[in-house]
């Protein structure tokens, strides 16, 4: 741990040459085939749900019906050190697979497909004895009768205490903590020791949380993989349970800040907003700065509650990327060309990026692309949502 | 004085003697005595120098014809005044004079026949008159005589040895260090030849020739010399007052002047700095054959490794530059031995484990070097003396504080700065401290805070400091005891103004970095030679460490350990043949830990750990034997007990996994059987071998047997080496070292890929223990010892580093792997006490493995790359070229040295590849290399 610190801190302070490269991860060119963002619909899903898939891509076109080979692997193994291992990779069987239309300088498909029943059940992310994957400061929360019951007898007792919650009410089979839920379902009440089971429904359910890939083979390019979490959260959403959507990108502002290599922007500073397709113009001029900051609407964020039993806001990570006229950079230099930087000490994909206008004043153009993902530190496997939107703007210069 | 009477040759005096003489002369008071008359006679000199007639010829001759039957006897000698002025001015001779004796044996008449100086012959007429004869005797009767007789004044008969008194004393000190010069020659040319100031009771050369006579002085062509003693100290006694020109005279000094005034009554008390022909830091260079028993050993002196470029003076980074150890990365303090991972090998001070090398920033050992005697460096095949280690050993061997005087100096460069003293404390304690400050946060937290956007900062610094304190006690002459404390501290602050990542539940502070880390080391040690055949060396150490840092909010860790390490050795030499030794090394480390981190699921992971024991419980024995005066064999067994680990260890030494017998049936623990042997072939040529069983617990230590983070039941690691090697000793500074050697390591713990899945495991595992390693080389070092002149060497190795790779069932390089590793090495001293040196490496590019496609992340959206081979191709090979320039001013007191330190010399020619950068899809890659680096330092040195 302290090696990692300190190797930080020194590859921070290293005097080493470095040049950029002429393509970069935000600039889409026309002749790359380039993955903007995939989507799940929903952000999370429980076995027997139908998903859909959407992914969109930009730069080079392809037919992404006949191109692409699409495979899953429901069956996937991770560990403490995020090592992932597919038991099982087949090809994907869906329901339906079309493509779609985002927007006009992109393209998209949409993949249906359907949740395995079994596919928490049969698992080998979570052992026949389940309480193992609990960390002890968890295992505190959790009755020790839960703890002592087998893998399929927990699936079991979920996937019974969903049906009763649905109704009508089963003969049950389960003895033991289904007395829980049985106590109160003769009088067609809530369970008196549903307090109990609800009380730790939400962390339980994080260990019956599985990974699946699912990976796009694109034929003459490279695989993309996703990695989807199936839970069992959605069936209990009436039960308050951390339920996780797609965020929802609204807008995104540009400040023009005065001084180069400025970090933050003042609220009385100049700005102007990128809404959905209606370009906005960003006037370039020496010596300021230009912040970009991407708004996702607040009724979208989502809140979880840990697995430490603090109730959490979710965190996004925005991701920037950029397309140019292709015939205004014709015969212009890459190192003239618009860029789109991390603001530093930001430390990743935080909400500001900087807009680094081009040197040539020929590029006024461009297309931009936020694709926005949710997260919450210490809800374990959990779904991620996201999201992509879209902007045109235009540079000016004085 | 003296008088002698001489025979006149004059015919009236012959004729006088004729008849008044029948006795021989008296010549001196010494015939007085009683010597027979014939020896006494002495031949007189005339006026001229000639030699007159011998008188026992005239006498007999008188005698003959005289009848003179007795010549007066002196019966009372009466001596002269010697005026002082006389004396003073030297005036010395002798009065010639005629006297008539009495028949009673006076003296009646006296004049002067040859004068020497008016006053002297009144003088000498004065005393000679008062003689008293016994009266001549001629036909039975008392009869006058008239004689002659020389008054001799003489110097030498009145002068009076010196009052002896210093009167002019001191020291000579080495400028600069203030070291006390001993045997040093000191001559005084007295320059006012006739001291007329100095009032002496006679004359000079007189005087100058009587002090010259004195105890602890002489006289030397003109010259009054003395030595000093062992404290730099001299004196000269009884000088004339006069003006003395001092000249200090040695081979290894320039020759020093001064001119002196020596006083009459005043003691002149001086002290001179003479300045060394050569300011070495090595004074002392033995050469010749120290016995040497290791196999693989190599020993650098701390004063040889300062001088090499590119290390910063760092004793312990040394190893770096030796054979058989790889390039270390950039800015690394990573020791690859034989191709063998950094924690293969184990560092030891005086034979007791440190808990940390080096600083966490900056790279800089911990251990200061000047503390330091010698770096003993095992790349392999060493005895069972050690234990814990399957590649290489590196002991360093602290020394002892000197006892001469209080020395020491200030340093200061670019990093930090530091102070070191030490010196005598009583006849047997002496003492060392030394301390160090890192003051590269404080420059970072003013550009940060206030050159830079205030946005980041640095929270307070510095990196590091660190210190040591030593006591030596020289109990007796066969024992000595020493005490020392060592202690650091690193820390580092980072905080970004409206930062917020990673989860509160991790740690507050969400927008900061920070990390600490402190030890303190108390070390024993004692010892004892008893009664000549027994030795005992004895260390124990004590260290208490705590460490914590957090990462923003995405991870946290507290950690404290308590380290006690005891070595006991005894040796017991049982003949010039044998010797036997015996030993216990007990490490044991008590561990506790939190870790607050999220996992791979995304899963905070609250890691506690209390009284976790780790170490290492050695016991060892060995015999050293020499059946033949020219082998040398040393068998060794030895067992290594792990606390912290939980598995069935061998029974028997394990130099390969013995597949027909089940060796696994013993404690968690691993018996070592290791055996060298040393040969001389020849005067000058040996030829050794040596083979062995190692072991150590499973690395990375403490993480891959862990209950969550790894599997606590795997084995301890095991080793088996094979050297062989010749040493050829070319002359007294020059020698030839060839080593080639084979290691197999076997139980390395791998992390988990999926190609290891087992559908029969609810849970797979995190770390298995089929790792397989393979080393082997050739190393080759020939080295030039240091001289007052110049010490250097060229070491090439070439090796190859392979490790089993499961998925391909075959070796693979290992990403240590270093075929060719050449490096060129020397430090000259120049005149003007300028040291220049300079170090060329040229080392085969690191091996890569080459990318043959992508997989683009969604979720990350990131994209990693697809390996192809493991580690089949490589990068460009590394060459460059590091010089130093250290100089050193000699003042009085103190010496004033700096140094200038530039690496990679050679960029603007060639850039040595240190690491490939890849654009985001890994279609365009740039290599990085490091620019040129100068260092400078200053050292006052007092």
């Amino acid at each position: 741990m302290r090696y990692i610190i300190a190797g930080i801190t020194a590859a921070s302070f290293m005097i080493i040459s470095c040049e950029d490269f002429s393509a970069s991860y935000q600039r889409v060119d026309a002749g790359a085939f380039r993955l903007l963002n995939i989507q799940y619909y929903p952000a999370e899903a429980a076995p027997g749900d139908i998903v859909t898939l959407t992914a969109v891509f930009a730069g080079k076109e392809i037919d992404l019906e006949k191109l692409i080979d699409w495979r899953v692997s429901y069956n996937m193994l991770v560990d403490h050190y995020g090592t992932l291992t597919a038991v099982d990779d087949k090809p994907l069987e869906y329901h339906e697979i079309q493509t779609s239309f985002f927007s006009g300088n992109t393209q998209a498909v949409n993949v249906r497909f359907k949740i395995p029943e079994d596919c928490v059940r049969r698992s080998g992310s979570i052992p026949n004895n389940w309480a193992d994957l609990v960390p002890s400061y968890v295992k505190s929360s959790i009755p020790q009768e839960l703890l002592s019951m087998t893998k399929d007898e927990m699936v079991d007792l979920i996937e019974a205490y969903d049906r009763y919650l649905k109704g009508p009410h089963d003969n049950f089979t389960l003895d033991r903590p289904m007395s829980m839920i049985k106590a109160a379902s003769n009088e067609w009440q809530k369970p008196q020791y549903s307090e109990e089971l609800h009380s730790c429904l939400n962390t339980i359910l994080q260990f019956f949380t599985v990974p699946i890939r699912i990976s796009a083979n694109v034929k003459g390019e490279h695989t993309i993989q996703s990695t989807y979490s199936v839970r069992y959260n959605g069936k209990f959403y009436s039960l308050d349970i951390n339920y996780n959507n797609n965020p929802d990108i609204g807008f995104v502002r540009v400040y023009k800040v005065k001084g180069k290599n400025q970090l933050g922007f003042d609220e009385s500073d100049p700005f102007v907003d990128f809404f959905g397709y209606w370009p906005a113009i960003i006037e370039v001029e020496d010596g300021y700065t230009y912040i970009a900051e991407a708004i996702v609407y607040a009724n979208s964020i989502d809140y979880s509650v840990t697995l430490g039993g603090v109730t959490v806001e979710e965190e996004y990570r925005v991701y920037w990327q950029f397309q140019l006229d292709e015939d205004e950079i014709k015969g212009i230099p890459y190192s003239k060309y618009m860029d789109i930087t991390s603001v530093p000490g930001q430390l990743g994909a935080g909400p500001f990026a900087w807009i680094i206008p081009p040197a040539d004043k020929r590029i006024t153009k461009f297309t931009l692309w936020v694709s926005v993902t949710d997260h919450v530190t210490n809800e374990r496997l959990r779904p991620q949502g996201s999201a992509l939107a879209e902007f045109r703007g235009y540079f000016t210069y004085k | 004085m003296h008088g002698k009477v001489k025979a006149v040759s004059t015919a009236a005096s012959l004729f006088l003697a004729a008849i008044l003489f029948s006795a021989k002369p008296v010549l001196s008071s010494e015939i007085n005595s009683g010597e027979d008359d014939e020896e006494a006679i002495e031949l007189v000199l005339d006026e001229d120098g000639e030699e007159a007639v011998e008188l026992a010829e005239e006498i007999e001759f008188i005698d003959d014809e005289s009848g003179l039957e007795k010549m007066p006897e002196i019966l009372e000698f009466v001596e002269a005044d010697y005026p002082e002025e006389f004396i003073k001015d030297g005036v010395e001779g002798t009065v010639l004079l005629e006297l008539l004796i009495s028949e009673t044996g006076g003296v009646d008449s006296v004049s002067v026949v040859h004068s020497l100086h008016p006053l002297l012959d009144t003088c000498a007429i004065e005393a000679v008159k008062k003689f008293k004869f016994s009266p001549a005797q001629a036909g039975g009767e008392n009869v006058a005589v008239m004689l002659q007789y020389e008054y001799r004044f003489s110097l030498r008969d009145v002068i009076s040895v010196p009052e002896s008194y210093v009167n002019f004393s001191g020291r000579i000190l080495e400028r600069g260090t203030r070291r006390p010069v001993g045997d040093m020659l000191v001559a005084l040319k007295f320059l006012d030849t006739l001291c007329s100031g100095a009032d002496l009771p006679m004359p000079f050369s007189f005087y100058i020739e009587q002090i010259g006579k004195f105890e602890g002085q002489r006289l030397e062509d003109g010259l009054l010399v003395t030595e000093t003693d062992s404290d730099g100290t001299f004196k000269f006694t009884s000088l004339p007052a006069c003006k003395v020109q001092v000249s200090l005279v040695s081979p290894d000094y320039d020759l020093f002047i001064s001119d002196e005034q020596i006083g009459k009554l005043e003691e002149v008390r001086a002290t001179y700095y003479v300045k060394r022909t050569d300011y070495s830091d090595y004074e002392l260079v033995v050469y010749g054959k120290a016995e040497e028993k290791e196999v693989s050993r190599r020993q650098l002196s701390v004063a040889e490794v300062k001088r090499i470029p590119g290390l910063g003076g760092d004793a312990v980074k040394v190893v770096q530059a030796m054979p058989g150890v790889a390039r270390p990365s950039v800015m690394g303090t990573d020791v690859v031995v034989r191709g063998a991972p950094s924690w293969d090998s184990r560092f030891f001070v005086d034979g007791v484990s440190v808990p940390l090398l080096y600083h966490l920033v900056g790279s800089t050992s911990i251990y200061p070097s000047d503390a330091l005697e010698t770096i003993d460096f095992y790349p392999g095949g060493f005895s069972t003396r050690y234990g814990g280690a399957v590649a290489g050993v590196i002991e360093m061997k602290s020394r002892r504080s000197k006892t001469d005087r209080l020395q020491g100096y200030v340093d200061l460069s670019m990093l930090d700065g530091s102070i070191f003293v030490e010196g005598p404390i009583n006849e047997k304690v002496s003492f060392m401290a030394s301390g160090r400050r890192n003051f590269t946060g404080d420059l970072l937290n003013l550009y940060f805070n206030h050159l830079a956007s205030g946005d980041i900062g640095f929270a307070v610094a510095p990196f590091y400091w660190d210190y040591l304190l030593r006591t030596d006690i020289a109990i007796d002459k066969n024992h000595h005891m020493f005490v020392s404390l060592l202690g650091s501290r690193d820390s580092l602050g980072l905080f970004i103004n409206g930062l917020d990542v990673g989860s509160s539940e991790i740690g507050e502070a969400t927008n900061s970095l920070n990390m600490k880390l402190m030890f303190h080391t108390l070390t024993a040690g004692l010892d004892s030679r008893i009664n000549g055949r027994w030795n005992n060396y004895l260390r124990f150490s004590g260290t208490y460490l705590t460490e914590g840092g957090a990462l923003f909010g995405v991870a946290k860790y507290e950690s404290s350990l308590y380290l006690s390490h005891l070595r006991n050795q005894v040796s017991f030499t049982a003949s010039d043949k044998v010797t036997v030794n015996a030993g216990a090394d007990i490490e044991l480390m008590n561990h506790d830990m939190i870790l607050i981190i999220p996992s791979g699921q995304n899963l905070i992971m609250r890691d506690t750990t209390d009284n976790e024991l780790f170490g290492v419980v050695g016991g060892y024995a060995n015999v050293e034997w020499k059946p033949i005066d020219k082998l040398q064999l040393i068998p060794g067994i030895r067992y290594d007990y792990y606390p912290e680990l939980d598995y069935k260890g061998s029974v028997v030494p394990a130099f390969w996994d013995y597949g027909i017998i089940n060796n696994r049936r013993g404690a968690s623990g691993e018996p070592s059987f290791r055996i060298n042997g040393r040969y001389e072939i020849m005067d000058g040529h040996v030829a050794k071998a040596a083979v062995g069983s190692y072991s150590q617990t499973p690395e990375p230590i403490g993480q891959v047997i862990h209950p969550t983070w790894g599997e606590p039941d795997l084995p301890a690691t095991k080793a088996a080496q094979y050297v062989i090697g010749h040493e050829w000793r070319i002359s007294d500074i020059l020698s030839l070292d060839a080593q080639t050697y084979f290691n197999r390591q076997w139980d390395v713990p791998r992390s988990f890929d999926t190609i290891d899945y087992d559908p029969n495991l609810e849970i797979q595992k995190l770390y298995l223990s089929d790792g397989k390693r393979r080393t082997y080389g050739l190393e080759l070092m020939l080295r030039h010892m240091r001289t007052e002149k110049f010490f250097g060497w060229i070491s090439y190795t070439l090796s190859r580093s392979e490790r089993w790779d499961k998925a391909r069932n075959r070796f693979v390089l290992a990403r240590e792997d270093e075929p060719h590793h050449l490096q060129l090495l020397g430090s000259w001293s120049l005149k003007n006490d300028l040291d220049l040196g300079g170090r060329l490496r040229f080392v085969s590019g690191r091996p890569t493995t080459p990318i043959v496609g992508i997989v683009e992340d969604a979720n990350s959206k990131s994209i990693r790359p697809i390996y192809g081979k493991p580690n089949s191709t490589r990068m460009d090979p590394f060459l460059q070229l590091d010089l130093r320039l250290d100089k050193k001013v000699i003042y009085e007191k103190w010496i004033l040295s700096y140094y200038c330190d530039l690496q990679n010399v050679l960029w603007p020619i060639y850039r040595s590849p240190e690491f490939v950068f890849h654009n985001y899809n890994y279609t365009e890659k740039q290599t990085i290399s490091m620019i040129p680096m100068m260092s400078f330092g200053v050292r006052a040195q007092f």
